[in-house]
C-alpha cells in the first residue's frame, strides 16, 4: 500500500521521532492553545519552526501541501467569509458585499492559526507509531474515574490507523472512476456521492476484517502492554516548548 | 479434532455448512477443496471458534469447541486469505506480538515466542520494517509468524496462494511443508491443487456446503472436474503428481498408489460419541446428494 501521505506513520530517526508520545502531547496542546492568542511576530517565528521540523522529520513540505489541498480550500472558505463579515475600513465591494482591511487582516490572522494548528497534528501523526498513542492515551486516562481508558486507547488507536488508509482507498476509489470518465461529471454532488458510497462500502468491509483479525488472534483489552520508553530529551524539549508557549502568548 | 455434523446457516437463512463431519489427526495435512462459495472459509472460520455453528459440534481434544473458545483460538490458528486483513501492527515486529500480548505473557515470553516466530519464518531481518511495505510473499509469511508465535497445533490456510508470485508461492509451499515436518497439522484449500497435493495426506470436497468426498487425494483426482475444481495437468495425462517446486523433498510420497480407486466410505470410533456408537468419517458416496445451498 502507498502510504505516502501526511495523515500515516513514517519510521525515522528525528528528534520527534524518538520523543516520548506523552511529551509530544502535551507540547501540541500547549502549543496549539497559545496560537489562539499568538500575534504574528510569534506565527512566523513557529512557522519557521515547524517547516525545520518537517524537514528535520524527513517530511517533505510540498506533500504536506498536496495532502491537505481540500483542507486547504476550506481555509480559503474561512479567510473570504472573515474578509466580508469584519467590521473596518472598507476597500471594496462586490454585489453590496464589503470587504474590509480589518477583514482581511484577520482572516488571513485565523487561517495562518488554522494552519499551523494542523502542521502540528501532522508532525505529531507522522512521528508517531498509534500503538505508542494507544499508550499515552491509555496513561493519561487511566486517572480519571469511569473512563474505560484501554477501549479510548483503542479507539484512538484505529481511528490513526484508519485514517490514512481512508484517504489511500479514497484515492484509488477516485483513480478507478476516472479511469471510466468519472471526472467529466460536472455536478459536484453526484461526484460526491459516486466517490462517498464507494469509500464507505470498502471503509466498513475492512474495518470488519480487521476486526475479524483482531479476534482470530485473540485480541483482549486485558492483554499485556509495552512500556512506554523515553529517549531521554523529553525535559529539555519540554522546557523549550515552555519558553515558546511564552513567546507566543505575550509577543503581539 | 473431530467436527460432528457441523451446520451453519447465515443471519438471512440460506444454508452455508450442511451436516459436515470429520476428524483432524495430529499428522495430517488436509487440502480442503471446492468452487466458490462451496463453504470452505465459513468451515474454517467455525474451526477456531470464530464463527458458532447453527448445529452440530466441534470437538478439540475431546471437549466442545464453545466451551474452550479462548484455547480453540492458541491452538487453530486460522491464516487468512487476506494477509492484509490479519496485519495489525504497524511494524514486523509488532505484529508478531500481537499475539502473545493478548496471551498476557510476560514480557520476555512474548520477546521470545516473537524471535522464534520470525526466525522460523525467516522474516527476523525485516523486524523493523512496515508490514505495507513487504511483498505478498513476505505479507503471507507474517501472516503465519503471527499465528506461529500464538504457539498452534493446527494450522488452518485459507487460499494462501492467491496473489502470489511464483516465487512467493516456492517460498510459502517450502515454509507450510516445513511447519508439517515440524509437527503441526496443516488445513489448506486452494483451487491450486497441483501446487500442493503432492504433500497432502487428505483431502475434503465440499459442494454446496456439503462434504462430498474425504479420502486420500489420488483417490479423489477423478471427481474433481465434476465438482468444478481443476485436475492436476499430470493426473490428465496419466502420470504421477509431482512436486510442484520440484526441488523440495515431500513429506511422503504418494507415487505407490497410482490412478484413482474405488470409493471408501469408512467409518470410525468417535470417542467422544456415546460407546458403541460409530459416525461416518465422510459422506463420500458417489452418489451423495448434494443439496440446494445459497451464499449470501
Amino acid at each position: 500500500m502507498d502510504r505516502s501521505n501526511a495523515f500515516a506513520y513514517q519510521a525515522g530517526i528525528s528528534l520527534l521521532h524518538g520523543l516520548d508520545v506523552r511529551c509530544k502531547l502535551v507540547c501540541m496542546a500547549l502549543v496549539s492553545l497559545s496560537l489562539l492568542k499568538a500575534g504574528m511576530v510569534a506565527l512566523g517565528g513557529l512557522s519557521l519552526i515547524f517547516f525545520c521540523m518537517m524537514i528535520q522529520s524527513g517530511l517533505h513540505p510540498w506533500q504536506v501541501m498536496k495532502n491537505l489541498k481540500y483542507f486547504l480550500v476550506l481555509l480559503v472558505f474561512v479567510f473570504i467569509s472573515r474578509s466580508i463579515t469584519t467590521m473596518g475600513d472598507p476597500i471594496g465591494s462586490f454585489m453590496g458585499i464589503v470587504v474590509t482591511d480589518d477583514g482581511i487582516f484577520e482572516g488571513g490572522m485565523v487561517v495562518w492559526r488554522f494552519f499551523l494548528v494542523m502542521i502540528s497534528g501532522i508532525l505529531f501523526t507522522v512521528t508517531t507509531r498509534p500503538s505508542h498513542v494507544k499508550a499515552a492515551v491509555q496513561w493519561f486516562l487511566t486517572p480519571v474515574p469511569f473512563v474505560p481508558e484501554k477501549r479510548a486507547g483503542v479507539m484512538v488507536s484505529l481511528f490513526l490507523r484508519f485514517l490514512p488508509l481512508m484517504v489511500y482507498q479514497a484515492r484509488q476509489v477516485s483513480l478507478a472512476q476516472r479511469s471510466r470518465c468519472g471526472h467529466l461529471e460536472r455536478n459536484p454532488v453526484k461526484r460526491v456521492k459516486r466517490l462517498a458510497l464507494p469509500l464507505l462500502k470498502s471503509m466498513v468491509q475492512t474495518a470488519d476484517g480487521l476486526a475479524l483479525g483482531m479476534t482470530a488472534r485473540g485480541y483482549t483489552e486485558n492483554r499485556t502492554e509495552l512500556p512506554l520508553q523515553p529517549s531521554g530529551r523529553e525535559l529539555p524539549v519540554l522546557v523549550f516548548c515552555i519558553i515558546i508557549n511564552v513567546f507566543l502568548t505575550f509577543c503581539h | 479434532m473431530v467436527v460432528d455434523n457441523l451446520s451453519h446457516r447465515y443471519g438471512n437463512g440460506t444454508p452455508g455448512l450442511s451436516n459436515i463431519s470429520f476428524s483432524v489427526y495430529r499428522e495430517d495435512f488436509i487440502i480442503v477443496a471446492g468452487r466458490n462459495g462451496s463453504g470452505k472459509s465459513t468451515l474454517f472460520r467455525h474451526l477456531n471458534g470464530l464463527q458458532s455453528p447453527t448445529g452440530g459440534r466441534i470437538y478439540l481434544h475431546d471437549r466442545p469447541l464453545e466451551k474452550q473458545k479462548h484455547m480453540a483460538l492458541t491452538k487453530v490458528g486460522l491464516i487468512f486469505q487476506d494477509a492484509d486483513t490479519q496485519i495489525v501492527g504497524e511494524t514486523v515486529w509488532e505484529d508478531v506480538i500481537f499475539g502473545p500480548c493478548n496471551l498476557k505473557l510476560s514480557s520476555n515470553d512474548i520477546h521470545d515466542r516473537g524471535v522464534q516466530a520470525l526466525t522460523a519464518m525467516n522474516l527476523l531481518h525485516l523486524k523493523n520494517r512496515d508490514p505495507s511495505t513487504l511483498s505478498g510473499g513476505e505479507k503471507r509469511k507474517l501472516a503465519i509468524a503471527g499465528v506461529l508465535a500464538m504457539k498452534p497445533e493446527i494450522l488452518v490456510f485459507d487460499e494462501p496462494f492467491s496473489n502470489l508470485d511464483y516465487p512467493g508461492t516456492r517460498d510459502l509451499i517450502a515454509s507450510v511443508v516445513s511447519l508439517h515436518r515440524a509437527g503441526h497439522t496443516i488445513i489448506l484449500s486452494t483451487h491450486d491443487l497441483e501446487k500442493i497435493l503432492f504433500y497432502a495426506t487428505r483431502m475434503l470436497l465440499l459442494s454446496r456446503g456439503a462434504l462430498v468426498h474425504d479420502d486420500a487425494p489420488l483417490v479423489l483426482l477423478k471427481h474433481l472436474e465434476s465438482l468444478g475444481i481443476r485436475e492436476p495437468c499430470a493426473s490428465r495425462l496419466g502420470m504421477d503428481i509431482p512436486a510442484w517446486d520440484g526441488d523440495a523433498i515431500p513429506s511422503f510420497s504418494l507415487c505407490d498408489q497410482t490412478g484413482p480407486r474405488k470409493m471408501n466410505t469408512f467409518t470410525h470410533k468417535n470417542p467422544i460419541m456415546e460407546k458403541g456408537q460409530d459416525i461416518p468419517l465422510s459422506t463420500s458416496h458417489e452418489n451423495t446428494i448434494i443439496p440446494e445451498v445459497h451464499h449470501g
